[in-house]
């Protein structure tokens, strides 16, 4: 395991646990009993709180225990005992070396780290647009801006991708089972 | 008995009942292959084509959409990792390894072969016990049901193997998140800021789309493109060997799905979730499992079908749906004028027979068609990613808006697609914090609802003799390999001072 994704793990076993505690703070205030002694409305969120906060706090412990016991010499035994093979990846991207963990496309780890941002904003951003779009413009639009932007392809394939995919979409979803799909300011489809 | 068996068969076969029974597992199957769209929505959607029809073959194609869907659900679940519904979760996990050592074909073929075997054996059980079977389902109250939950989740935790604390901490996590929206017992919202999207809860098809497909989708963006799956086409197809390798998981799934099946609420996923975590145990193989057991698709599969068939008992001898769609199913009985219960085996045996029949019926054309076409669907993942995932992402948004015609749903599933993501990377768990969701309202229904039978008080879970012995079996799952494990490194230990002695 290499020392981003510990402390990765590290944060997000913090995090967790202190969701969990705020959740149980959240369901003490809603109450754990109702006037009649049964259960109450805060119950569950209290107990599924400090079950959260305590197994976080569990695991927080286990990682910090891990990280004392293996240096980092050790990191690629750590790693091999866990299965995880996502952090061999994120260490290629430490790297960053021209050669390390290459994909077939010839992508280095730091393209694809930028790849992914790129694609997460483009999916976010094609959310925000449906208001002013509608949403199988919005879609349409996302589907040519990851295809031409990110995978690189040629516009026209691009352009015949999307028009099929949309086609479909419209047939199936708007057609045959009616849904109605926001159109937006545009007022378009 | 036989008289019956003779008489429903008269009725699934006749040419219409078989037509309109194969259109109903090919619109099912159609239905499932699409994202969001599962069973209850398939059944729901297509109820009003079937007004004109005969009640008997309105229901016959009802219930083909019903196991249609569910094996469309596994398809994408095993192409892509996109479970249609809850129940089909724990079939990416074995499914979805084996389609990306290309024997996808292998395991669609499993998946159906598992699902034509659970459906005769549930459609003999159902034939022979299902009047005192409903009996015994009724002996589950709320403190039997509370039992059987917790059981589901430990048992989903405890196939998490060395990863327990992370697997109780995402199963809690879903429980957690399952309360955000009014609560079962008060009806007072909780979590929902002021937001009245969530007043409903968090929808969990859409936090499955996210979790699942766009989950996947990012990790695989991140780890880069791999050379499209070229399968020779003898991997594509199913070995007999493997069908016999997968018989004991089959029939294991088969009895396990059948007896959850009848309980009322989550019976089908659960019954999925548990039998995986049943087979990693006791498998002969469970060392693979996880990393492309074929045995990893028979169980779960076997006991989804054998618990959607098991289903129909509360639901046609009692009148109490035993999941959502035969909810949906329940509301068909109704607007046909029939009345579900015990009188309805008597009144209407043709009906009910034909109906049980026409599982059997609709599993085979479901295996027909499935075999020869399933090295067919595998061909997808010929498609290179970079072509593949932008369609994913589009399909994911548009079945997750159609669900409830709202973009509140298409926000859940990018954000839980950002959770997957990030689970992912920090291998954290993510089936049992599905299951926590989907069972969280059901759970704490229980939890009220036993709380109210023992007046305040909890412990009524351990007076009954079936919550009890529930509960023991959960708590001996989760102490018994502890301390043989123990045991076995305290021995070990022993063996080791002795030689060094």
């Amino acid at each position: 395991m290499t020392r981003t994704l510990r402390n990765a793990r590290i944060a997000a076993s913090a995090v967790l646990a202190a969701l969990g505690a705020a959740a149980c703070v959240g369901g003490l205030g809603y109450g754990l009993e109702n006037e009649d002694g049964a259960v109450g409305t805060g119950l569950l969120p209290a107990a599924s709180g400090a079950l959260i906060a305590v197994l976080a706090l569990v695991d927080l412990a286990q990682q910090l225990l891990a990280a004392r016991r293996a240096p980092a010499s050790a990191d690629a035994d750590i790693n091999a005992a866990n299965g995880s093979g996502v952090a061999l990846l994120i260490a290629d991207g430490e790297t960053g070396g021209p050669t390390d963990g290459i994909d077939v496309l010839g992508r280095t780890p730091r393209q694809r780290n930028r790849n992914l941002v790129v694609v997460l904003a483009l999916v976010f951003a094609a959310a925000l647009l449906v208001p002013f779009s509608g949403l199988l413009i919005a879609m349409g639009l996302l589907i040519l801006a990851i295809t031409i932007g990110v995978e690189r392809m040629r516009p026209l394939s691009a352009v015949a991708v999307t028009a099929v995919a949309l086609a479909c979409v419209w047939l199936v979803f708007a057609q045959g089972l009616r849904v109605p799909f926001p159109t937006g300011m545009l007022g378009l489809i | 008995m036989l008289d019956n068996l003779l008489l429903g068969f008269q009725t699934a076969m006749t040419w219409e009942n078989l037509v309109w029974c194969l259109v109903g597992v090919l619109l099912g199957t159609v239905i499932g292959l699409l994202p969001g769209l599962g069973s209850t929505t398939g059944v729901a959607v297509l109820l009003p084509l079937t007004f004109t029809f005969e009640p008997v073959t309105a229901l016959i194609m009802l219930a083909g959409i019903y196991y249609g869907a569910q094996y469309g659900g596994t398809i994408t679940s095993v192409l892509i990792a996109t479970p249609g519904e809850a129940a089909s979760v724990v079939t990416t996990l074995d499914g979805y390894q084996m389609a990306k050592q290309g024997r996808a074909g292998a395991a669609l073929a499993i998946a159906a072969i598992g699902s034509f075997i659970a459906a005769i054996i549930s459609l003999a059980l159902l034939m022979g016990l299902a009047p005192p079977l409903a009996g015994l389902a009724l002996e589950f109250g709320p403190a039997e049901n509370l039992a059987i939950m917790i059981l589901g989740l430990v048992i989903v935790v405890s196939f998490q193997g060395g990863a327990f604390v992370r697997g109780a901490l995402m199963a809690a996590a879903g429980l957690l998140l399952a309360t955000v929206g009014i609560a079962a017992g008060s009806g007072e919202a909780r979590f929902t800021f002021g937001n009245v999207d969530l007043l409903s809860g968090i929808p969990f098809v859409e936090v499955m789309i996210g979790l699942f497909a766009l989950g996947e989708v990012f990790h695989q963006i991140r780890m880069g493109a791999e050379k499209p799956i070229r399968a020779r086409f003898k991997d594509m197809v199913i070995r007999p060997r493997e069908v016999a390798k997968s018989m004991p998981s089959i029939l294991r799934g088969s009895g396990i799905g059948f007896f959850l099946g009848m309980l009322p609420g989550a019976g089908s996923t659960l019954a999925s979730f548990i039998s995986y975590g049943i087979e990693r145990r006791v498998s002969r193989n469970r060392d693979n499992f996880g990393k492309g057991a074929i045995e990893g698709v028979a169980s779960p599969e076997s006991a989804n079908n054998a618990a959607a068939n098991a289903n129909f008992v509360p639901t046609l001898a009692l009148g109490i749906p035993g999941g959502a769609t035969t909810a949906v199913l329940l509301g068909a009985f109704t607007i046909y004028g029939l009345q579900p219960g015990p009188l309805l085996f008597e009144q209407q045996p043709d009906l009910v027979w034909g109906l049980l029949v026409s599982f059997f019926v609709g599993n085979v054309l479901l295996l027909v068609l499935n075999l020869p076409l399933a090295p067919v669907f595998a061909q997808m993942l010929r498609i290179p990613y970079g072509y593949l995932y932008p369609l994913i992402i589009l399909t994911s948004c548009i079945g997750a808006y159609s669900v409830s015609n709202n973009m509140f749903s298409v926000w859940v599933v990018l954000i839980f697609g950002v959770i997957g993501f990030v689970l992912k990377e920090l291998d954290l768990p993510i089936a049992p914090l599905v299951l926590g969701l989907v069972l969280g309202p059901l759970f704490e229904k229980a939890l009220v609802q036993t709380s109210a039978v023992g007046d305040g008080s909890l412990a009524v879970l351990f007076t009954r003799p079936i919550a009890l012995g529930i509960l023991v079996c959960a708590a001996a799952l989760i102490a018994v390999p502890r301390i043989t494990g123990a045991l076995l490194k305290g021995r070990k230990e022993n063996q080791k001072e002795s030689v060094t002695q």
